[in-house]
């Protein structure tokens, strides 16, 4: 996959770049919008992640570039903002998705992936770990061809394990990602604990293999 | 006391011995003008009196038709001066000594000097004078009472921009300065008082924004920071030889870096609502936002096996649509967070108000200081406080009226929120 990194933070944008290229992704890099556009210019890619706090500029005026070089292209704004007039002005300029800093790199990850198979045909086959496809078109889960009968958060949390996979995913994180912005307070985990009980008791009883690993403590690691 | 009563009612211990002392002097006056009046009268008695002696030889008492007088020989060698005094006479009738005016002097009949004694009563006189004197002091009193009223009416109308400058401080809100209104005046005092407190609220409201201002862009800047410090954790993750101490000592790294940010954010939203960026009112389907706040919960609902009880009105709310959503996610986050396993959580919303039971324990701070303060519920480590003060923020901006109660009988706390009839 094709993804164009737009921020200004070195550190933060090293740190992107680096998680998403263990998955496999290849990621451009531009800290100002002038650059920016150059590569838009240059290339097509399936995501773009925008930050709109640049030095040269506001991120949004990128979203009708990106979106006139190639419709499909995923936007994904990145913002230390929480500011809900940007996240509606992104979202009527054309942006399909919206993370507020700081967040979980697995989080973005696993948005990311998401975002490119919304658009991207090539993608349909789904996603493949051992035993178990996930179709993302028809959001459903198989293991060797056999169809699991999963809830839309159980879904949700398989997704993000395995496109994750073999990463340490803190609880926190799981969290954030299934719950969204109602975990303030500690206890949240043990909600989403009986969801990801759940899944691993299905996918085993369907024949799979249980790759959930526990690190106590912490969290989880979908191990492959 | 009122400064308008203080006023009007300066008047009576300023006015009550001019009262007195006019009513005196005036008496006075009228009396002794009577008396003299009487005085002249006895005098021409006196002279008629001595005509008539002159002329007849033989006194004859029914020519003088006066009220009292008495004619008596008297020695040669008395020499009396003539001379008018008051004397009192007792009248059997009316059982009291009366006031007479009394003329005494010499008189010469047939030769011989006598003494005459006129006398007049003064009694109707002295009646009619102290009527008159208070009909005078009426007069004044009506007047007096007239032209306070009139004063007092007068002075309402100068003092106005006075009371507008009040009832205006009263109401005044720090973040809605351009409500200030000062009523225009030509009184020198006023326009200046108006001035100052004009420039002073300028100052103030600028002071307050600009604080606000910087207290935004650092919540804002040190978001940043977080994120680049979360991003190392998780790169740090995924290094291979970490043992069990090094993930734990991540994952609380990492916790506490969510703490933080979770604070910034509301800080963020909290400055935002009261700097006036919310301003806009669309119509909100209120019982509807609240049952898809409600949906986000289930998970914890779930888990704390709460007993939930709905009663919801379709209410339409004029309210910026975020805030809307953040006033409802907060009242039930409150509820939810703050409730016993097992516990109850009641909704009810109509025309008037919306209200939120939670059943749970007393609470061990001031309820009414909670609404405005920054208040950390010990018990819950996570807790930062800040729920209650976006509720009341937000209450605020929309002129909802908030109440806090908490029924000891039942263990339930309650939270009402009353609309303004104009929203």
């Amino acid at each position: 996959m094709n993804i164009l990194l737009v921020e200004d933070e070195e550190d933060l944008a090293h740190n992107i770049k680096k998680y998403l290229t263990q998955g496999k992704h290849e990621v451009f890099y531009a800290a100002h919008l002038s650059a920016a556009q150059d590569l838009i210019f240059d290339h097509i890619f399936d995501v773009v992640l925008l930050d709109l706090n640049l030095p040269d500029g506001n991120g949004l005026d990128l979203i009708e570039e990106v979106k006139e070089k190639n419709f499909s292209t995923g936007i994904l704004i990145i913002s230390a903002r929480h500011a809900i007039d940007d996240r509606v002005k992104g979202l009527e300029l054309g942006a399909d998705d919206y993370l507020i800093k700081p967040f979980h790199l697995s989080e973005l990850n696993a948005r990311v992936n998401a975002l490119s198979r919304r658009y991207n045909n090539s993608s349909n086959e789904g996603i493949v770990a051992n035993e178990i496809t996930i179709n993302t078109q028809k959001q459903q889960v198989n293991v060797n061809k056999k169809i699991v009968n999963l809830t839309p958060k159980e879904y949700k949390l398989l997704y993000y394990f395995i496109t994750n996979k073999n990463r340490v995913l803190t609880k926190s994180a799981i969290c954030e990602y299934i719950l969204g912005e109602n975990t303030d307070w500690v206890d949240s985990f043990d909600l989403v604990y009986s969801h990801l009980k759940n899944v691993r008791k299905k996918l085993v009883q369907s024949g799979a293999k249980d790759y959930v690993k526990t690190i106590y403590g912490v969290g989880y690691i979908f191990e492959l | 006391m009122k400064l308008i009563n203080k006023t009007s009612l300066t008047i009576i211990p300023l006015s009550l011995p001019f009262i007195l002392i006019s009513f005196f002097a005036f008496h006075q006056v009228i009396y002794y003008l009577n008396q003299y009046h009487i005085d002249q009268n006895l005098l021409e008695e006196k002279d008629h009196f001595e005509n008539i002696l002159n002329k007849t030889k033989v006194f004859d008492e029914s020519a003088f038709n006066e009220d009292h007088f008495s004619i008596e020989p008297i020695g040669d060698s008395v020499n009396i001066p003539t001379k008018i005094e008051t004397v009192y006479v007792y009248d059997s009738l009316e059982d009291q000594d009366e006031a007479y005016r009394q003329l005494t002097c010499v008189v010469h009949f047939n030769g011989k000097p006598h003494l005459l004694e006129l006398r007049d009563s003064m009694i109707e006189g002295n009646t009619l004078i102290f009527g008159i004197a208070l009909l005078m002091v009426l007069q004044i009193l009506i007047f007096l009472f007239v032209f306070g009223v009139l004063k007092r009416w007068s002075n309402k109308k100068i003092w106005r921009p006075f009371y507008v400058v009040l009832d205006q401080l009263e109401r005044f809100d720090i973040t809605k300065p351009e409500q200030l209104h000062l009523q225009e005046t030509k009184i020198d005092e006023f326009e200046k008082l108006n001035s100052h407190i004009e420039e002073m609220v300028l100052k103030i409201s600028n002071d307050f924004r600009l604080q606000r201002e910087m207290f935004d862009m650092v919540s804002h800047e040190n978001q940043t920071p977080l994120a680049v410090i979360r991003s190392y954790i998780e790169l740090m993750f995924q290094q291979t030889g970490l043992n069990q101490e090094h993930y734990e000592i991540l994952s609380k790294i990492n916790e506490n870096i969510g703490r933080l940010s979770k604070m910034n954010q509301s800080i963020l939203l909290l400055t935002r609502i009261e700097s006036g960026k919310f301003i806009t009112y669309e119509a909100i389907q209120l019982d509807e936002r609240i049952k898809s706040v409600l949906d986000e919960f289930q998970l914890h609902i779930e888990a704390k096996n709460l007993d939930v009880f709905l009663k919801l009105d379709p209410k339409v709310v004029y309210m910026h649509s975020d805030l809307a959503d953040a006033f409802a996610r907060n009242l039930i986050q409150n509820a939810v967070r703050h409730n016993k396993q097992d516990g109850k959580l009641t909704i009810i919303l109509n025309q008037d108000m919306i209200q939120i039971q939670n059943s749970g324990d007393s609470p061990q701070f001031n309820l009414e200081e909670m609404k405005g303060k920054f208040v950390k519920n010990s018990a819950d480590k996570n807790s930062i406080g800040l729920g209650m003060n976006i509720i009341t923020v937000i209450a605020n901006q929309y002129d909802i009226e908030i109440k806090y109660e908490y029924h000891n009988n039942t263990g339930t706390h309650m939270i009402t929120a009353f609309f303004n009839p104009t929203n």
